[in-house]
């Protein structure tokens, strides 16, 4: 019973502590003008002042960077999950030689610096026109993801009991609907993993949205946001936007967390 | 339906090792086949290749009369079920069923027809609707044994299927598969590391060691005329005892007692086998019997099974379970002298 005490207590604090800064952002969103950083209580508002997010909402650039980071999001998602599951399956089941170097290869890229890569990446879309479009980052943002997805899903399509491959095979599965059928059905906490890894890579990026976008109509809401807080006086709607920027990524985080433990861990053993 | 012929088949596997070597073997059609042998000694990875689960390294073989050596599993027209049950554990019991014939894209009412028909044989249909993990593991086996019967193949193809099953249920279960069998006027081939298995359910046996075939015969035959010693020992419980003999024209003199065999091997010495119920308390004409020092009494109710040494030789015997005997004791024991065996102490090859 004591124990059970001290450990409410113990997460309670550290739930207490992880909600203070988003608790904080909320009561400055909710403030007039610069109130939050200059005078009255910082961790409690004395009107509800909701002019900070109307004001957003009515803008039409901030709407802009709303969708644009929806379509950069969805777009980033998909492709990498797609591309992962397709090479961790080729890598896994088909007989591709050194299999278990090429996903380490790949991990390894992570060790280049992302400076190195804007020169050529910034040449690279020019030449295919997509320079100052959310499009740049879609054809970006999945080369971050692939290879933590792939080997990601390689160690969790191998964790999975070779029997159930095997009875599939001989029951007339092709490749195609094994992966649809039974791989992917069954990887669900793998594909949270990657995924929530994806949105981690869309919501934290700065440099990209701000190197490879120019035009303010097309960037995205965190290159935007650092846009925004440059420009105005008005610190409330700088606070909703960037409340509104983090939400996802913390929902995202609190709602599958577990999956990406689970997703994570099968990789780790492996 | 349809007969499998393995024709000089060898697997070799990565690291050289060899996991079967030079098999050939005739499964004739509905025959019922079983493979036994010790864990390792390349029976699975026989049917892995048969089922197109492992590459051939030498030799082919047939499904009737095509070649398979290079035919995908799904076009071979065989079903497998495997120990561990494999099902699918994300769908319910009648996806499960129903997956094999989705996947070759059977008329939706056949496939309902079909699994509704197996369920009832297999006393499933309460449970279609369940997820795999919600069943038992006597109701598991019958999920992945409706899953190939849905099927209709032309061989079955079973990886010890009763092995996580509990003694009771693997008895039922056996029985059950027989029952199938002659049901479904299908070939099967059926794996085993479990003799008694072998023996119930074979109408053949073929035995494997070290991925070489041993023996192929009736279970019968096997029990009696096993071709070497390895086949002796293996098939049989208690296993057979082995005694070295030295030979003399037709006597064998072993440490503690001497046989007149019934004709001249021919060699000067042999491992003398006698299984357990070949020796009893019952005096024979012919040989003076064997002085047991009985060293463990095991009483089952319809045996009693008595171990000790003769001579310098550790012996089993089965004798009437009404026998009051107790370690320490002296049993007299005599030999059936029909049901003798002789091997060669090098090859281990039955000369009688």
């Amino acid at each position: 019973m004591k124990a059970g005490a001290v450990r409410f207590l113990f997460l309670a604090a550290l739930l207490g502590f992880s909600l203070v800064p988003f608790w904080w952002m909320l009561v400055a969103s909710l403030k007039r003008s610069d109130d939050q950083l200059t005078f009255g209580n910082p961790w409690w508002f004395d009107e509800l002042y909701t002019g900070g997010y109307t004001g957003l909402f009515a803008n039409g650039t901030f709407r802009d960077w709303m969708l644009n980071t929806a379509l950069v999001l969805v777009g980033t998602v998909c492709i990498s999950l797609l591309a992962s599951a397709l090479a961790a399956y080729a890598l896994a089941f088909l007989s591709v030689p050194y299999s278990r170097s090429l996903v380490l290869v790949f991990f390894a890229t992570y060790l280049v610096p992302q400076g190195v890569l804007f020169i050529p990446l910034v040449r690279e879309m020019a030449r295919l026109h997509l320079l100052n479009s959310p499009l740049a980052l879609v054809a970006t943002f999945p080369s971050l993801v692939i290879p933590f997805g792939t080997w990601v899903l390689w160690s969790f399509f191998r964790s999975l009991p070779r029997d159930l491959l095997d009875v599939a095979r001989v029951e007339g599965a092709s490749p195609l609907s094994l992966l649809t059928w039974l791989l992917l059905p069954l990887s669900g906490p793998a594909l949270a993993a990657v995924g929530l890894f994806a949105v981690a890579i869309v919501f934290n990026d700065f440099l990209y949205s701000f190197t490879l976008i120019q035009s303010q109509q097309q960037t995205t809401l965190m290159a935007g946001i650092g846009l925004l807080s440059t420009d105005l006086g008005e610190t409330g709607p700088t606070f909703a936007a960037v409340l509104l920027g983090v939400a996802p990524v913390a929902l995202a985080c609190a709602f599958f967390a577990d999956s990406y433990a689970r997703g994570l861990g099968t990789g780790i053993l492996d | 339906m349809a007969s499998v012929s393995y024709e000089n088949v060898t697997k070799r596997f990565a690291g050289d090792t060899l996991a079967v070597n030079n098999l050939s073997l005739e499964v004739k059609d509905t025959e019922f086949m079983v493979l036994v042998g010790p864990s390792g000694c390349g029976k699975s990875t026989a049917l892995r290749m048969l089922a197109g689960l492992e590459d051939i390294t030498e030799g082919q073989i047939k499904i009737g009369d095509r070649v398979v050596n290079d035919m995908p599993p799904r076009d071979r027209d065989i079903a497998m079920v495997f120990q561990s049950y494999a099902l699918y554990p994300h769908m319910s019991v009648y996806d499960n069923m129903a997956f094999g014939l989705k996947m070759r894209g059977t008329p939706r009412a056949d496939i309902d027809r079909r699994v509704n028909d197996a369920a009832k044989i297999l006393e499933l249909g309460p449970l279609l609707k369940r997820k795999p993990r919600q069943l038992s593991g006597g109701q598991r086996q019958r999920v992945a044994l409706g899953r190939a019967i849905v099927r209709e193949p032309q061989v079955f193809l079973l990886d010890e299927p009763l092995s996580n099953l509990d003694a009771k249920l693997r008895v039922q279960t056996r029985i059950e598969l027989q029952k199938q069998h002659r049901a479904l006027h299908a070939t099967f081939i059926y794996v085993t590391h479990d003799q008694v298995e072998a023996m119930t359910m074979g109408d053949r046996i073929a035995v494997m060691r070290d991925g070489i075939l041993q023996q192929v015969a009736p279970p019968r035959e096997i029990y009696d005329n096993p071709a070497n010693m390895y086949v002796a020992g293996f098939i049989g419980s208690p296993t057979m005892n082995f005694i070295p003999v030295t030979v003399n024209g037709t006597t064998a003199k072993a440490s503690g007692f001497e046989l007149e065999l019934p004709r001249a091997p021919g060699v000067e010495k042999g491992i003398l086998g006698i299984r357990p119920e070949a020796l009893d308390e019952h005096a024979r004409e012919g040989h003076g019997g064997l002085d047991l020092k009985v060293e463990v009494v095991e009483v089952l109710g319809s045996d009693q099974f008595l171990y000790g040494i003769v001579g310098g030789d550790a012996i089993t015997a089965r004798v009437d379970p009404a026998l009051k005997v107790a370690p320490g004791d002296r049993v007299r024991l005599g030999v059936d002298m029909r049901r003798l065996h002789l091997f060669d102490t090098e090859s281990e090859k039955a000369l009688m």
